[in-house]
């Protein structure tokens, strides 16, 4: 199948460019930074002539060009809409004109907000608590509209927390590959409260299992909007994470308390029996597995 | 998509040749596998390409027109014209230039001449061009931007470079070939060439022999990592201009001390330095304003020069000890 995807030259997008080239699938990388491994268009997706010029000769859009720092959306609102409302909206233009229906997309765990109860399914609330969050669930309402509106077919991928190899941020904010990084070089681990909130940590290659199965939902129930959580089911509290990365890296954590931050839920897991059932996908790799793949990538580039 | 790429045996060369390969580009590779340094180091880098049956080498000098003549038409009779032109092939070295200029002036100047003149012949659609930071000289302001005046190169393989820059934009101009010149900044990293300080520093340090340091260590070089470079160099090909010409650097310069300090911690080993004056045609420093090719290329330099010379130590132990 002839795929584009945008940003995919960040950390989703390289795994997920690496798997649809191994299962034969042809691919075009929108993004703003180059990836060393595959051509890759540098062009920005709120760019709307340019996103019509190449958004063309393809049967699917994977859209994971995106803000993602909850922190940083709450400091910067207007970039958080720009990017991921008019990028969304560029690139679902663009294939609408150029006549390309099958659109799948990275939403988050985040339009939930505060959750009503744990684990979270589909149909709860969605009452985000940050821009980013809101920029998500305002993403997938556009994909909405465009499958009743256009006869897309829409699939949006809600999940937490995404890990595993090769995932650098600028600066490191998330919390796996940062702890990784303090424990290995004896930084300060900096925890929010006494660190026995609960999260839900999907492993990567789970996650882009999930993006090909996506492909096939396409074809196999089109002209329609599927929405989907994503989740191991089985949460873990952060000082559990912390205390595996000690084991994996065989140093102890030196460990600093900073006030709770307020309004941050206890637990946050989300249900992923739809995706089971709509998907015929589940979780295969567990955290202790999962954490020892990203120690063992992050400790070969200490060496 | 058929790619043609001079100078693939040499370091640069090779390199990008793979991920060219890698890509899925079919790839024509020349190179005249001369004895700057020794041949059989560039036909080992030959011999580590890994392809299918998509690459081609043939031996040719691009001084040659006729012989690379033979190859465009061939192509075209095969019905796989070169589309593009990855030119790299070059006689490199500050030093060996103020030797030798006219063989500089006929490789560097006249060997892009040759490869236009066939863009132009054969209706190539895109033509990136290997230029230099030496192009920039003394230059006082830093860090190096496209846009700075660049008309004092201080040694001939800068000016045969800064020629060949002018021809590129001459031919774009008349016959509408998209091209792309990208000004290197002191590329290094695995297989690299063996006349640079990397090398000659490595190689010394291990075999406990003094390194000839030039000046008293305060000149700079924006060591920048060879998969960086290649990273630049398929993203200038994937996504072509009119005329462009772009710094490809690390944007982190490196003192001459302070690399012998890191080389000295990665081999555990002291270095026994051989004073010596700074060479003519040398620039005191050289730093890579990026942001042209971080806009327009999506480039980012991913690889620190600890990390960087690391990787290069690890390869030189393997390989050339």
């Amino acid at each position: 199948m002839k795929i584009i995807i945008t940003g995919g030259s960040g950390f989703l997008g390289r795994h997920l460019c690496r798997a649809l080239t191994a299962a034969g699938h042809t691919i075009k990388n929108i993004d703003l930074v180059n990836n060393p491994e595959f051509s890759t268009v540098i062009a920005d997706v709120r760019d709307k002539e340019r996103m019509v010029a190449e958004i063309v000769d393809a049967n699917l859009v994977f859209h994971l060009a995106s803000l993602i720092e909850a922190g940083e959306s709450v400091k910067e609102p207007f970039k958080f809409i720009d990017y991921n409302l008019n990028g969304t909206l560029s690139v679902m233009e663009a294939m609408r004109v150029n006549n390309i229906k099958n659109f799948i997309f990275s939403s988050s765990a985040a339009i939930y907000g505060e959750p009503i109860r744990v684990p979270i399914k589909e149909d709860d609330r969605t009452i985000p608590i940050n821009p980013y969050g809101m920029t998500k669930l305002a993403m997938e309402g556009l994909l909405s509209s465009y499958v009743s509106s256009f006869g897309f077919t829409g699939v949006a991928l809600r999940y937490f927390n995404l890990y595993g190899p090769e995932e650098h941020h600028q600066p490191e904010t998330h919390a796996i590959p940062r702890f990784i990084d303090q424990i290995i070089n004896e930084k300060e681990v900096t925890v929010w409260g006494d660190g026995q909130h609960q999260r839900d940590y999907v492993y990567i290659s789970d996650i882009v299992e999930a993006h090909l199965k996506a492909i096939e939902l396409t074809q196999a129930k089109p002209n329609q909007y599927h929405y989907l959580n994503l989740s191991t089911q089985q949460p873990a509290s952060v000082i559990g994470v912390i205390k595996q990365l000690e084991v994996l890296i065989g140093k102890k954590a030196k460990i600093t308390h900073f006030p709770d931050r307020p309004g941050d839920p206890r637990v946050l897991t989300a249900d992923a029996t739809k995706a089971k059932e709509v998907l015929n996908w589940e979780s295969k790799v567990n955290l202790e597995e999962g954490l020892k793949q990203t120690v063992s990538y992050f400790q070969s580039l200490e060496q | 998509m058929t790619i043609l790429i001079t100078g693939c045996a040499g370091f640069i060369g090779s390199h990008t040749t793979q991920a060219l390969l890698n890509r899925g580009y079919n790839v024509i590779g020349i190179d005249n596998l001369n004895d700057y340094y020794n041949p059989a180091w560039k036909q080992e880098n030959l011999d580590n390409l890994k392809y299918e049956n998509n690459f081609t080498f043939n031996r040719v000098d691009i001084t040659d027109q006729e012989e690379l003549e033979k190859i465009f038409k061939e192509q075209q009779e095969k019905n796989q014209p070169i589309q593009k032109i990855v030119h790299l092939a070059a006689r490199a070295g500050v030093r060996p230039s103020i030797e030798q200029p006219f063989l500089y002036q006929k490789v560097n100047t006249k060997g892009t001449l040759n490869l236009l003149e066939l863009a132009r012949e054969f209706n190539v659609e895109q033509f990136v061009f290997a230029s230099t930071s030496a192009i920039y000289g003394e230059q006082q302001k830093i860090p190096f931007a496209e846009d700075d005046p660049v008309n004092k190169p201080v040694s001939p393989y800068a000016a045969t470079k800064k020629a060949a820059e002018l021809l590129c934009y001459t031919y774009s101009h008349l016959y509408q070939i998209k091209t792309t010149c990208l000004r290197f900044f002191t590329v290094y990293g695995p297989a690299g060439r063996p006349d640079m300080a990397p090398y000659l520093f490595t190689k010394a340090l291990l075999n406990n022999q003094p390194i000839n340091k030039f000046g008293d260590g305060s000149t700079q070089r924006d060591y920048t990592y060879i998969d960086d470079i290649v990273s630049g160099v398929c993203a200038a090909v994937e996504n072509p201009f009119e005329y462009e010409i772009i710094n490809l650097g690390n944007n982190q310069p490196v003192s001459l001390n302070e690399f012998i300090k890191i080389l000295e911690e990665l081999t555990k080993k002291k270095a026994v330095i051989n004073l010596l004056p700074l060479q003519p045609g040398d620039v005191p420093r050289t730093y890579a304003d990026i942001s042209k090719a971080q806009k327009l290329l999506g480039y980012q330099p991913a690889t620190s020069f600890k990390d960087g010379l690391k990787k290069f130590v690890d390869w030189y132990k393997i390989n050339r000890v």
